[in-house]
């Protein structure tokens, strides 16, 4: 792996409510064992109980186990304001406080709409911030509600992640071309044969980024992919981590 | 030598000594996807990438497309007879061309191996109608049938694959995506009927397993698949480095598992 520096942006710690065919990495230091032996220096990690039981705990257990790691930085999980769960007065500073660089939304789980009736005043200030919104379709966000919130909300930071596994080229193509804050993170993309390769060849390597979807995947998978995939040395380090170092780097927290 | 595939596939992207088979394959465009390496030429090229020895497909046109049919798959392996063949593919809907492709099947003999049953798609259990024409055949002259096979599903699930497997012992009978979500189901099949295979495609995105087929059953009667153009080599090849399994396991995915059911189609064949 020389020359490559891998930052993953997309790994979960915490055990789910349903058992799944992996072994969960159940803590912070487990995740951290597994990192150093596939050879990945740092990640931006949640914590699985954000989406299974409720992000009140969930955001809690992570900040708990993210604390003091460097290596580790967090995605906290978001709902509408309204509630006043999660998102309520000094939410921006307590992300600060505790290493949040991003956040996740499971609209379709935790039973909200996600557009500008329910979140405009908040995305509109986590695009000021330049905060990366994680959206998962494998977690029931949908092409649909990627479309409309792209559309809502144009200068969002947004990534698109655990894809699926039938390749969504056509939907993802048109996103990348019409929106500069708009990503794609590689589990599963790099799954599906030659679509790293022909993103960077069409769009550039600028809005890939890696990460590993560990531990419901093989953290090999994405690596030996991206090691040998037929592109320019300085693509695979933008993809493996320069990419989402600038990220972070443009957060205002 | 411990981890000795792990490095040499992460350091050269290939192994010499240990040759891939692709044992589920497709080719060419399909409906709902943008493939990148729809080119058969394309295709041949990135198999040398991993060292890809020998790739066995059903066009896809072959499957949703009956005024193509098999002709693809005849045109593919005598240009490319080094590196191809394929599974003559069956849509039940249509018995009569099914019925001239079984009988062209011993004309054709340098080009498949067997048969591909699409039933999940084409909505006829693989134990009823023209199939049991394709499975009779497969059975007299001990081929290969590689099904698609899904847990769930009414007509390539366990329940139906059972039937088949009992009724026809002679084939080898390569469950594609190995009974998907239903990994128990699988695993059964295996145990019970020695003609019975688990296939690696769409598997090997779900991490855990592979290492509870391995764990379960052996390493013996699992063979390496990608759907190609579908899934990457090296995702997939990434997927057997991670499981917790031996080298010698690897190897037995990787290619003698292989080797040993295509042994009568390629008498060449040793690594």
């Amino acid at each position: 792996m020389e020359g490559i520096r891998f930052f993953d942006s997309n790994v979960f710690i915490g055990t789910p409510m349903i058992a799944g065919t992996y072994a969960p990495a159940e803590s912070a230091g487990k995740l951290l064992e597994t990192m150093d032996k596939a050879g990945i220096e740092k990640a931006m990690v949640w914590h699985v109980a954000q989406h299974d039981s409720s992000p009140v705990y969930g955001n809690n257990l992570l900040s708990e186990e993210v604390n003091g790691r460097e290596r580790l930085l967090g995605t906290w999980t978001a709902i509408p304001p309204q509630t006043g769960e999660v998102v309520k007065e000094g939410f921006f500073g307590e992300m600060k406080r505790n290493r949040i660089y991003g956040l996740r939304m499971f609209p379709a789980s935790h039973s909200y709409l996600l557009n500008r009736v329910s979140c405009g005043k908040f995305l509109d200030e986590v695009s000021e911030r330049k905060i990366p919104l994680f959206l998962s379709i494998s977690r029931r966000i949908t092409w649909q509600d990627v479309y409309d919130i792209m559309a809502q909300f144009p200068y969002l930071t947004c990534v698109v992640c655990d894809i699926g596994s039938w390749s969504p080229m056509r939907n993802l193509l048109p996103l990348l071309d019409r929106y500069p804050g708009f990503y794609v993170e590689t589990s599963m993309l790099s799954l599906h044969e030659g679509n790293i390769e022909f993103i960077v060849k069409r769009n550039g390597s600028d809005r890939i980024l890696f990460g590993t979807g560990f531990p419901e995947k093989y953290i090999e998978s994405n690596t030996l992919e991206l090691l040998h995939a037929e592109i320019p040395l300085p693509d695979k380090q933008n993809i493996a981590s320069l990419n989402l170092e600038r990220i972070i780097s443009e957060v205002k927290l | 030598m411990k981890d000795e595939l792990r490095r040499e596939f992460f350091g050269k992207g290939k192994v010499a000594n240990c040759p891939i088979y692709d044992m589920h394959a497709h080719m060419g465009n399909w409906y709902a996807i943008t493939f990148p390496s729809v080119e058969t030429a394309e295709m041949i090229r990135r198999m040398g990438l991993s060292n890809v020895k020998l790739t066995v497909f059903c066009h896809h046109a072959t499957l949703n497309a009956p005024d193509i049919g098999n002709s693809v798959n005849i045109e593919a392996v005598r240009k490319y007879p080094g590196s191809l063949r394929a599974y003559c593919g069956i849509n039940p809907h249509y018995p009569e061309k099914a019925l001239r492709d079984i009988e062209k099947m011993e004309e054709n003999r340098d080009v498949f191996v067997g048969f591909k049953l699409l039933a999940d798609y084409h909505r006829v259990p693989i134990s009823e109608g023209v199939y049991n024409d394709a499975w009779k055949y497969a059975q007299e002259k001990e081929l290969l049938v590689l099904l698609h096979t899904w847990g769930a599903s009414m007509y390539d699930g366990p329940a139906v694959i059972e039937k088949v497997a009992e009724r026809y012992p002679g084939v080898r009978i390569l469950m594609g995506h190995s009974c998907h979500s239903n990994w128990q189901g699988a695993i059964d099949l295996v145990k019970k009927f020695p003609n019975v295979y688990m296939e690696l495609c769409a598997v090997l995105d779900d991490r855990g397993v592979l290492d509870r087929f391995v764990g379960e059953t052996g390493s013996e009667r699992i063979v390496f698949g990608t759907d190609m153009p579908w899934f990457s080599y090296h995702y997939y090849i990434g997927s057997v480095l991670g499981a917790a399994i031996s080298d010698q396991d690897r190897r037995n995915i990787f290619y003698r598992n292989a080797e040993k059911l295509l042994a009568k189609f390629l008498p060449e064949t040793g690594s």
